[in-house]
């Protein structure tokens, strides 16, 4: 499972990249924006992503939006860690087709539930197709 | 509409607000009444708000502390701003630094082979647990520093406001504004090497 990290505080990166690692992860890459993650993610060589919202350039719901509209991309499983924890904003990544979404500051506990929902989940649907 | 006909118009309002009160129209004599009493009341609080605004950008042009804050003070308030967030920044990947190195250490003691005692094994693991929520307490490093980059975003904001006033409100008269950071000896002094040049070079 190889994960990108995107987030535009480097101590947030290294605190996720830490607890994925915890979990079992090992092949972790980072990105700083939306304009630097995509053309990573182009390249079709990442599982799973996990992203902040809040960064200057692209942030993370239009990465979420381009990852959805992108034909190889769409059904990439994408975790939401974020400080932005106004109704309308969950609404508006749940709609985006998130997989997930963590509130800052959280406990490795939560990391750990979500991932192991989204990855239920994933697992759930492709049982059934 | 001139000062007579203004006047005439008045006059012609209270000669009517009379001849309603003797023919016993109250409600027509009330309205012609709030009429009056209303224009009045606006004239003179469009006299007061004129007199506030002139007296507002005659203090803007007089006061050189508008012109101070917005050349000086705000900005090196927004310096100082962006320090700290560097400075926590860089505290706060020290002690990811330290917690990456502890955790393989507390691991291996958690997984140590049977020979040693169990309180070793215990311990590895509570010094695990300990190490990862130090490791989660970084993330207030992100939670603040949003918080501080957005502070020093609005505070551009009014700095560049303010010094469009200053500028409309015309020049100050008096002194240039003293830039702290020019004057001689207000430069910041970066770390304790260029402290201990600065002591050497004066004889200590």
């Amino acid at each position: 499972m190889r994960i990108l990290v995107v987030d535009d505080f480097s101590t947030m990166r290294r605190i996720i990249k830490n607890l994925l690692r915890e979990v079992g992860f090992q092949h972790i890459q980072e990105a700083d924006d939306g304009n630097t993650a995509w053309p990573m993610l182009q390249t079709g060589e990442f599982d799973f992503l996990v992203t902040d919202w809040n960064m200057p350039g692209m942030p993370g719901i239009d990465l979420l939006k381009h990852v959805r509209a992108h034909p190889q991309l769409k059904t990439l499983p994408v975790l939401m860690v974020t400080a932005e924890a106004k109704r309308e904003q969950i609404v508006e990544a749940a709609q985006a087709g998130v997989n997930g979404y963590i509130v800052k500051p959280f406990t490795a506990e939560t990391l750990r539930e979500k991932l192991d929902r989204i990855f239920a989940r994933i697992g759930a649907t492709e049982a059934a197709s | 509409m001139n000062a007579v006909a203004r006047r005439k118009e008045r006059l012609d309002r209270a000669r009517a607000l009379v001849a309603s009160l003797e023919a016993g129209r109250d409600a027509e004599a009330d309205a012609l009444a709030l009429e009056l009493a209303g224009a009045d009341q606006l004239g003179v609080e469009l006299g007061r708000m004129t007199r506030e605004l002139h007296d507002a950008l005659e203090s803007l042009r007089v006061d050189p502390r508008i012109s101070e804050l917005a050349s000086n003070d705000i900005p090196d308030a927004r310096e100082k701003l962006g320090w700290v967030l560097a400075l926590t920044e860089q505290a706060a990947h020290s002690v990811i630094n330290a917690v990456e190195q502890g955790l393989p250490v507390a691991s291996r003691l958690a997984a140590a082979d049977g020979d040693c005692p169990p309180a070793v094994r215990e311990d590895g693991q509570r010094l695990h647990e300990l190490l990862s929520e130090i490791l989660m307490a970084q993330s207030f490093q992100d939670l603040t520093g949003q918080a501080i980059r957005r502070v020093i975003e609005v505070s551009g904001e009014l700095e560049r406001r303010l010094a469009e006033l200053v500028q409309r409100a015309g020049p100050r008269p008096g002194a240039a504004p003293k830039n702290d950071a020019q004057r001689p000896g207000a430069e910041r002094i970066q770390g304790q090497d260029e402290v201990d040049a600065l002591l050497s070079g004066l004889g200590f």
